[in-house]
């Protein structure tokens, strides 16, 4: 397959998850939007792996997935902090601070 | 259009129309559930081409684990199972976001393009196919590669030729190399449609065999030689880019195999075939064994933190005392 | 595989440190749970042992340690700044000791987040391949996050956490795609494979692919090091996190996001300068100037010092420019007179920022408060704080002989060099703000001595801080006044930039 069609397929996911950073509000659908453009990176790697022959791409995306799981529990307690002191997690509500 | 191509373009389907649902829905819940299609159909894409260890390693850590994960953060914070019109921002500032988000997918589409083309591999990347037919295009540049590798042997049989008639070359120079005093282990030389530098474990190293008559052109038959080389010379033979036969692994068998043109297929040796975890296995163990270990420790301490964040304290052993620095 | 071990032993025995301080809190019971800052700092000093004994190594004209697959190089570059690294996690440990333990936080774990930091960072000045610059990152960014929500209690803390950690993952989701570009284009992960096939290809059909991927790289670094315009999330950052940790970033993270992004500058990607050169260029001049003007309105000591620190970014940026000018065969004067600006400026500007922010927290023991007012009369009631504050400022508004001007000096020196049209443009633009900048910390100084102390102040004896506090301010005021007049510091950047000479 050439390695533009899921090039093609990452840029989409990607301008998707951008969408989705810049859309949301609530904290966890953007961490989900995050994922999204991590997956898209993940596509690239994999892709260019295999047009270049080398399995240093996949070893990358293996990376990239081990520290999305570390993230998202970063993340998600973060948010459950937040939501019990302030029982809400939409990140415009929570912005205290104003330059 | 082949079977590849018909289940990449669903499964890109699926994967696009399911995250344009995920950042659009209104239900937290279903947002969940369509980031998990998402992520089973970047799984089967991954497998389309060709990694298969990590797509399995993508339904197993992302879908099994992160989306859990994430289905309790929205449990937890937000359990309103129903639509919820209060995590999206005004429309002003979506519009705005769509603007951006298409503007970068535009921009990263016509880069792809312009770079690599569409269907079109004489680019500096050539596409691999890999739906059960053997070909794929070898530069001659990897030859240097490959000689400089310890698995010598290995990949010189990767360099083959599907042109038949050199298995009677071959044999020529087997037998040009038996007169000089010098044989080779037999199970170093591939049945099939190879082209054999037969290798030699010297005290200064691995040197090979490279007959010196011309393979491409006219064969006269009488002057034949062969040279001993070290290991790194450049192959004396210029391929260009060509497609050629190369054996393809068999992962039932546990083999390589090759298709010729007549449509025999030969099984090679098992030794030849590591599978894609196999190869994963490697390089992440012998190149990026540093990066692997300190992956532990980003877990480790993403973790720790996590829980001592997101724990309810016991009032007991901790002193809620934080505004005594209020800057 | 091959390990030089004793290459690898300042972070063999910051390891050994995190998993020690894990087991030891686990088995302390509460009462003794102090002993673990004593085991912290002891084991950043022991990790400074070997780096000591490696840089006598080189000076003996030792060759540089490659391994790990030539992922790993120990030159003394890397031996500088971890020496640096480690010296800030140190610090930020003072710094916190006296807040962490008296507060209501969860210490041995707070120890074991910063530790590993340190641990990130400094294998961030190590790591020349791509994928180990990808973790060495998460290695000290993912702890950032959770330190920054440290306070739990303080909804300010946790938004902090969250707006850094939000900010975070998208910038490293950014550069994650950048480097698969890169990896597109090159089919390396490696530096000296990206140094090797980067010039052809950027000459080539893909050359494209490789300048998104570079373009997508740098930004993505000009937010670690919190750079305009990606800079929004710093202010909120150090307000919200424990003051201690507001120092940490401000010194720590943002010298390894400078730290990567050189390497990557100078060891794989000087080929793609025309891409960076005018990013890095616009981001300067964008960042400090930015930095300066916001930082004239704010009414907030963190605040100020977050958006002077965002100014001083740009400064370290500003010599990057010249970096990997083409002269000839090899690259101009600029590229080896901007790694020691860099470098130079780095550590000036460690000094007296930590120095700066372990005031803030010293008078907020008393005032409870960040606001600017809460520094009225300084003078009257804690004066040798007064004293020691005025001269951080005046060091990072850099005048002389306090140690700030050299770094400014180096800057301008670096930028000179290059005798470029937009070189000289972008010191003026330096010296512009250089002038701008003073504006703001004069404004505290003269707060600090002219205005009238509340009076509940006046009435208690003069502040005295922690014996912690006490020690580290004492011990930067000497470093601010002695490496505004010796070499030292210059002497190190020399060390650093014999990397470069291969």
């Amino acid at each position: 397959m050439d390695t533009v069609y899921p090039l093609t397929l990452s840029a989409l996911l990607f301008g998707i998850g951008v969408y989705g950073i810049l859309a949301r509000k609530n904290a966890v659908m953007i961490l989900a939007s995050v994922e999204l453009m991590l997956n898209a990176c993940n596509i690239n790697f994999v892709a260019f792996g295999a047009a270049w022959n080398e399995i240093s791409g996949q070893v990358f995306a293996l990376f990239v997935i081990a520290v999305a799981a570390a993230e998202v529990g970063i993340g998600l307690a973060i948010v459950l902090l937040i939501y019990r002191n302030h029982v809400n997690v939409n990140v415009d509500e929570i912005d205290s601070m104003k330059w | 259009m082949t079977a590849v191509h018909v289940g990449f373009f669903a499964l890109a389907f699926v994967i696009l129309a399911s995250a344009v649902r995920m950042v659009t829905t209104t239900n937290v819940v279903h947002a969940a559930l369509y980031l998990m299609l998402v992520l089973s159909g970047v799984a089967g894409v991954f497998i389309l081409l060709g990694a298969e260890f990590l797509g399995w390693t993508q339904v197993l850590v992302y879908i099994g684990a992160i989306v859990v994960i994430f289905m309790f953060g929205v449990m937890l914070t937000k359990a309103e199972y129903g639509v919820s019109d209060d995590i999206d921002n005004e429309p002003a500032k979506r519009w705005g976001a769509l603007v951006v988000g298409f503007l970068i997918a535009a921009l990263f589409i016509a880069v792809f393009v312009e770079a690599l083309g569409v269907g079109d591999s004489s680019t500096g990347i050539v596409a691999q196919e890999r739906e059960g037919t053997s070909a794929r295009s070898v530069d001659v540049s990897e030859i240097d590669l490959a000689l400089t590798d310890e698995n010598v042997v290995k990949n010189i049989n990767v360099l083959a030729s599907d042109s038949a008639p050199w298995k009677d070359e071959d044999a020529a120079l087997m037998d040009l190399l038996h007169e000089e005093g010098l044989d080779f282990p037999r199970e170093t030389l591939l049945p099939g449609p190879y082209e054999i530098f037969p290798v030699l474990e010297t005290p200064e190293g691995l040197e090979f065999a490279v007959p010196n008559w011309d393979l491409e052109g006219d064969r006269p038959a009488q002057e034949k030689s062969f040279e001993m080389k070290p290991t790194g010379t450049p192959v004396p033979r210029s391929l260009g880019t060509e497609t050629v036969s190369v054996p393809v692994c068999d992962y039932l068998s546990g083999r390589n195999i090759t298709r010729r043109d007549n449509g025999e297929v030969v099984m090679g040796e098992p030794l030849f075939c590591p599978t894609k975890a196999d190869e994963v296995a490697n390089d992440l163990f012998n190149r990026w064994v540093l990066p692997f270990e300190a992956v532990s420790l980003v877990l480790l301490a993403a973790l720790i933190g996590g829980i001592v964040l997101a724990r309810r304290d016991d009032p007991e052993h901790v002193r809620p005392r934080v505004e005594e620095v209020a800057v | 595989m091959n390990v030089d071990w004793h290459a690898f032993l300042p972070e063999a025995i910051v390891a050994g440190t995190v998993i020690l301080l894990l087991l030891v809190d686990l088995i302390l019971p509460n009462r003794s749970k102090w002993t673990l800052g004593g085991i912290t700092a002891l084991g950043l000093l022991a990790a400074a042992v070997p780096i000591a004994t490696l840089a006598a190594d080189f000076a003996d004209g030792g060759e540089n340690r490659v391994f790990f697959a030539d992922g790993y190089v120990v030159d003394e570059l890397s031996l500088v700044l971890k020496g640096f690294f480690l010296a800030s996690g140190y610090v930020a440990l003072l710094l916190a000791y006296n807040t962490i333990e008296e507060g209501a936080y969860y210490r041995g774990e707070f120890y074991f987040l910063l530790v590993s930091a340190v641990l990130g960072m400094m294998m961030i000045a190590s790591v020349r391949d791509l994928i180990g610059l990808f973790i060495a990152f998460e290695l000290f960014s993912a702890p950032g996050y959770l330190l920054a929500a440290w306070k739990k209690y303080d909804l300010k803390s946790n938004e902090s956490g969250m707006k850094y950690f939000l900010m975070g993952v998208t910038a490293t989701a950014i550069m994650l795609y950048g480097m698969s570009l890169l990896y597109g284009a090159t089919g390396t992960l490696t530096y000296s494979g990206l140094m090797e096939v980067l010039p052809g290809v950027l000459d080539g059909d893909t050359s494209s692919l490789a300048i998104l991927g570079i373009v997508l790289v740098i930004a993505s670094f000009a937010f670690k090091v919190s750079a305009v315009p990606f800079h929004f999330w710093a202010p909120d950052t150090y307000e919200g996190a424990p003051t201690p940790v507001a120092a940490f970033f401000s010194v720590a993270v943002k010298g390894a996001g400078f730290m990567g992004l050189v390497s990557l500058i100078f060891f794989a990607l000087p080929a793609g300068d025309d891409v960076w050169r005018p990013m890095i260029w616009v981001i300067a001049a964008l960042t400090m100037t930015i930095g300066n003007l916001i930082a004239l309105r704010q009414e907030n000591i963190v605040r100020l010092l977050a958006y002077s620190s965002i100014a001083q970014s740009g400064y370290i940026l500003a010599p990057l420019t010249v970096a990997a000018l083409p002269d000839g065969e090899g690259f101009g004067p600029g590229h080896t007179e901007s790694l020691q600006a860099v470098v130079i400026y780095l550590l000036v500007y460690a000094v007296m920022n930590f120095g700066a922010f372990g005031v803030v927290i010293a008078v907020a023991r008393r005032t409870h408060s960040g606001h600017l007012d809460s520094y009225d009369g300084l003078f009257a009631h804690a004066p040798s704080l007064a004293v020691v504050m005025t001269m951080f400022l005046a060091a990072l508004a850099g005048i002389p002989p306090l140690a700030g001007w050299l770094g400014k000096l180096a800057v301008f020196t670096a930028l000179i060099s290059a005798d470029e049209v937009w070189g000289y443009l972008l010191a003026v633009i330096v010296a512009v703000n250089a002038v701008i900048a003073a504006f703001y910390y004069m404004r505290v100084v003269r707060k600090m001595f002219a205005e009238e102390a509340p009076e509940e102040y006046l009435v208690l004896p003069p502040l005295q801080p922690t014996p912690s506090l006490q020690f580290t301010l004492g011990g930067l005021t000497l470093l601010v006044l002695a490496a505004g007049v010796t070499p030292m510091f210059s002497h190190l950047s020399e060390i650093a930039t014999n990397s470069l000479s291969l």
